[in-house]
């Protein structure tokens, strides 16, 4: 029987499912590719069996998922970084076929294994005919845990949602639980998915303009990166309706900002995690960073500032890692801190492990990185701890400036004004100019650095 | 060699108080008291002066030291105690 999803696609024929570099292709287009790739992986493919495929987004990567998903098959995307870390993650895994994607040809390499200690996990996934998803944690302290989601129950999730005529772009990559529930929301709508290559923000400028994409999904740094290479006064981007914003933290004074460049584009915020799924949310306003978990499938509560979340979509386990940051009746911390309003709404002020302990005061970085961002002068900024033998930990920035600012007085200038609006000890005590801050290759910044 | 860190310090002292507005850090001398027992600075603000000296080190001899790390915390006397000891501190780290 055909998935619910790839069936679906007869609803939409004729219009175009995904847009990438080498080309454009419709939902029949689509439905047709998954139906050669499971005429061709039929005998070579079990069900129950992981498979790893080796690649970013591509019109043949997700008719290959989809295909992979119709068979039944436990996936584990991989966007390639380096083959030691490549290696790794097919080892950790126990992946028994590595497919390979070159344009539209597969190249297939099946792997022997006698035994596998994850072989427990992946049975339940099996006894229920089920499809998997196996993803890797960003890992920025670690080696990465490889989380294991039961695909069938994940994608229901998407189930009945309404026929929208609208494009989107898929931001996030092809093994980030963000870019897969962009990528089912898009599917599960008929909608136009829109496969960026490079994504710098001149290129994702430009597909915008050249697509009419109406919803942009990105991290808070990247649309720092949009405003400061002022890509509005060279592009077109009216066609945009909103910008869902995700993965990191907002900063107050960035958002702002985004609105100020965007004021005819709705801005939300989403919210979830690798373990738990991307929740259902609703935020107060545009300018707001207040939201709303309203999601029948996700529970939440807050202990001591930190949120938690219990959702149906959640993983079944680890594969390399024992319970993690799960309760034993099944709460994930989510390592999130938060503030919640009287009416209800939270708002998400930072992550645990990388707040700073100044002499026992507690300080989140993002609210020094947003007021910093405020200062003439500072274009981007990354506020992390400093190991100091006085106070235990002090707070340092990285800063990078406006071209023509002159070092020494933005210096003074950002101490002075960090006096007057900043609590003494959240002021950066170390203060250092760069090119270009930390970025991970998720389009996160990378506090933990030092 | 010792003037001129003494004089990168004061500097620092001063550029500190007018940070922080404290009148007694604007005219500072040798014999001023920085950290602990009587000094005038508690640990935030010589966190501060510690940073704006090694900045100030960089800049003016183009070296490049940390003052706040284990080994100044273990020194007999602390380096932070008063201007003196931290002039003598950052020497003595200079020659090595």
């Amino acid at each position: 029987m055909t998935h619910w999803l790839i069936q679906g696609f007869e609803n939409y024929t004729e219009q175009l499912a995904i847009v990438d570099k080498k080309g454009a292709y419709s939902y029949q287009d689509l439905q047709q590719q998954v139906s050669d790739y499971c005429a061709s992986l039929h005998d070579q493919l079990d069900s129950g069996c992981v498979v790893v495929i080796l690649s970013d987004y591509s019109f043949y990567s997700i008719a290959l998922l989809l295909a992979c998903i119709e068979l039944n098959t436990i996936v584990v995307p991989i966007v390639s970084t380096n083959e030691q870390e490549d290696n790794d993650k097919i080892n950790v895994c126990g992946a028994q076929v590595i497919i390979n994607l070159k344009n539209s040809a597969l190249s297939i390499k099946a792997l022997v294994r006698s035994e596998y200690s994850g072989a427990q996990l992946y049975q339940s996934i099996r006894d229920k005919q089920h499809s998997g998803l196996v993803l890797f944690s960003s890992g920025s302290t670690g080696k990465p845990k490889a989380m294991l989601h039961d695909l069938s129950v994940l994608l229901d999730s998407y189930q009945h949602k309404r026929a929208k005529k609208i494009a989107i772009m898929i931001f996030l990559l092809f093994d980030h639980i963000g870019g897969i529930n962009t990528l089912f929301n898009c599917l599960s709508m008929g909608a136009k998915a829109v496969l960026p290559a490079p994504r710098t923000a001149d290129a994702i400028a430009k597909l915008i303009e050249q697509e009419q994409v109406n919803i942009l999904p990105a991290s808070p740094t990247f649309l720092n990166s949009l405003l400061l290479s002022d890509v509005l006064s060279r592009y077109d981007l009216s066609s945009l309706r909103m910008i869902t914003y995700g993965t990191e933290t907002m900063p107050e004074s960035l958002l702002q900002r985004v609105k100020a460049a965007f004021p005819r584009v709705k801005l939300l915020q989403t919210f979830g995690t690798s373990e738990t799924g991307i929740a259902q949310v609703t935020s107060r306003s545009s300018s707001s960073l207040d939201i709303k978990i309203d999601d029948p499938n996700t529970d939440y509560k807050i202990i001591d500032g930190e949120l938690w979340l219990k959702s149906q979509t959640q993983i079944l386990g680890y594969l390399n890692a024992s319970t993690g940051h799960f309760s034993k009746d099944g709460w994930f911390c989510t390592g999130d801190r938060v503030e919640q309003s009287d009416d209800g709404y939270l708002k998400i002020i930072g992550r645990t492990k990388e707040m700073i302990n100044v002499g026992g005061e507690k300080v989140l970085p993002i609210e020094v990185e947003s007021f910093l961002l405020t200062i003439e002068g500072v274009d981007d900024c990354l506020v992390y701890a400093k190991n100091n033998a006085i106070t235990g930990q002090a707070v340092a920035v990285d800063i990078v400036s406006d071209k023509s600012a002159d070092k020494k007085l933005l210096k003074q200038s950002i101490r002075k004004q960090c006096f007057t609006h900043l609590a003494r000890f959240k002021i950066p005590t170390q203060i250092h100019f760069v090119e270009h801050l930390c970025v991970g290759n998720r389009f996160k910044k990378m506090r933990l650095h030092s | 060699m010792n003037r001129k860190i003494t004089d990168i310090v004061l500097d620092a002292i001063k550029s500190v108080g007018e940070m922080e507005d404290k009148p007694e850090l604007l005219h500072p001398d040798e014999n001023l008291r920085l950290f602990g027992g009587d000094g005038v600075m508690d640990s935030l603000s010589i966190v501060m002066l510690i940073s704006e000296v090694e900045d100030q080190l960089l800049d003016t001899l183009d070296v490049s030291i940390t003052l706040a790390d284990d080994r100044a915390m273990s020194q007999k006397t602390s380096p932070f105690r008063s201007v003196k000891t931290l002039v003598h501190y950052i020497s003595k780290l200079l020659d090595e």
